[in-house]
C-alpha cells in the first residue's frame, strides 16, 4: 500500500496508490500514513477517490491514523466513493472527519 | 468438505480458498467481475463483497487465528447472488453474542465487522455441524433507499 503524498499549497494531500484498502492492506496504510503524517503540515487530506473497497479493517486504519496527528493537524477525507461513503456512514465514523466531496472541494474550503 | 454440506450449489459455484488475507482478497476481486453478481445492482454487489469480506476475515483473523485453515464459499438456494453460505473448520466458531454487537463508539478501531454485518444482511445463521462452522446470510436487496434500508445509501462506485 503506496501513499502518493504531495503539497498543495499549505495542505498535504495523500492518495492511496491502490484501489483496496482491506484487511490485506490495513497495517502498510496505517504504517505509511504515521510516516507521512509526521512530515506534513497543519492540515492534511486523504483523498480516497482511487479507493473503491474499504473493509472494517481498513476503516480501522483511516480511524487509528488519527492517533498519529500532532497538536494543531487535522486529517480531512475527501472523494469517497459510494462504497467507502457506506461504510463510513454505516458505522457512524462520517460523524468523527471533515468530509469534503473532492479535493478540489477540500482545497477551497477554508481551514 | 462433506457433499451435504454443498449439495445446493453447482460444483463449478463452490470455492474454497485458503484462510489467508491474500486469498481473501483474490477471491473478492474474481468474484467482482465473475458471473455470480452479474444480476445485481451495484449497491447491491458492493454490499455483497462487503458482508462476504467481513465474514471471511472474521474466519481468518478469529477462527483460526493466523493457523492454516481453509473457508469454503458457495451460493445459497436462492441463487440470488445475494445469499451465500460459509463453511469452515476453525476450531473457535463466532460466539452467538456477535450477532447482537453494536456498532463501537467514536474513534473505536475495530470490533465493527459483524454490526456491518448485521446492518445489510437479513436472516444471519451460525451453527457448528459435525466439527464444521456453517454461515448462511441473505444480503439485503436494494429497495429504492439502499440495503441498508438508510436514506443517501446508493452506490456510486
Amino acid at each position: 500500500m503506496e501513499l502518493a503524498v504531495r503539497s498543495e499549497g499549505a495542505v498535504t494531500v495523500v492518495r492511496p496508490a491502490e484501489a483496496r484498502l482491506d484487511a490485506m492492506a490495513a497495517v502498510m496504510f496505517k504504517d505509511r500514513m504515521k510516516a507521512a503524517l509526521e512530515s506534513a503540515g497543519a492540515r492534511v487530506v486523504l483523498d480516497l477517490s482511487g479507493v473503491g473497497f474499504l473493509d472494517s479493517s481498513g476503516l480501522g486504519a483511516v480511524v487509528a491514523a488519527q492517533r498519529f496527528l500532532r497538536v494543531g493537524q487535522a486529517l480531512e477525507l475527501a472523494g469517497l466513493t459510494g462504497a467507502v461513503e457506506r461504510v463510513f456512514r454505516l458505522t457512524r465514523m462520517d460523524r468523527m472527519f471533515t468530509i469534503h466531496a473532492g479535493v478540489d472541494d477540500a482545497l477551497r474550503a477554508a481551514v | 468438505m462433506p457433499g451435504w454440506m454443498m449439495r445446493c450449489a453447482r460444483r463449478c459455484d463452490r470455492h474454497v480458498i485458503a484462510a489467508e488475507p491474500a486469498a481473501v482478497r483474490d477471491f473478492l476481486v474474481a468474484l467482482e467481475h465473475g458471473p455470480a453478481l452479474a444480476r445485481l445492482s451495484v449497491e447491491e454487489r458492493e454490499c455483497t463483497l462487503l458482508v462476504l469480506a467481513e465474514a471471511m476475515n472474521n474466519v481468518v483473523e478469529h477462527g483460526y487465528g493466523g493457523s492454516p485453515g481453509w473457508i469454503g464459499l458457495m451460493p445459497g438456494p436462492r441463487r440470488s447472488g445475494r445469499d451465500w453460505r460459509i463453511v469452515d473448520r476453525a476450531q473457535n466458531g463466532p460466539p452467538m453474542a456477535c450477532l447482537q454487537a453494536d456498532m463501537p463508539g467514536d474513534l473505536a478501531e475495530g470490533g465493527f465487522g459483524w454490526p456491518l454485518i448485521r446492518a445489510l444482511t437479513d436472516g444471519v445463521q451460525m451453527r457448528r455441524c459435525a466439527g464444521f462452522n456453517v454461515m448462511t446470510f441473505q444480503v439485503r436487496a436494494e429497495d429504492g433507499t439502499g440495503c441498508d434500508g438508510l436514506p443517501g445509501a446508493k452506490g456510486a462506485g
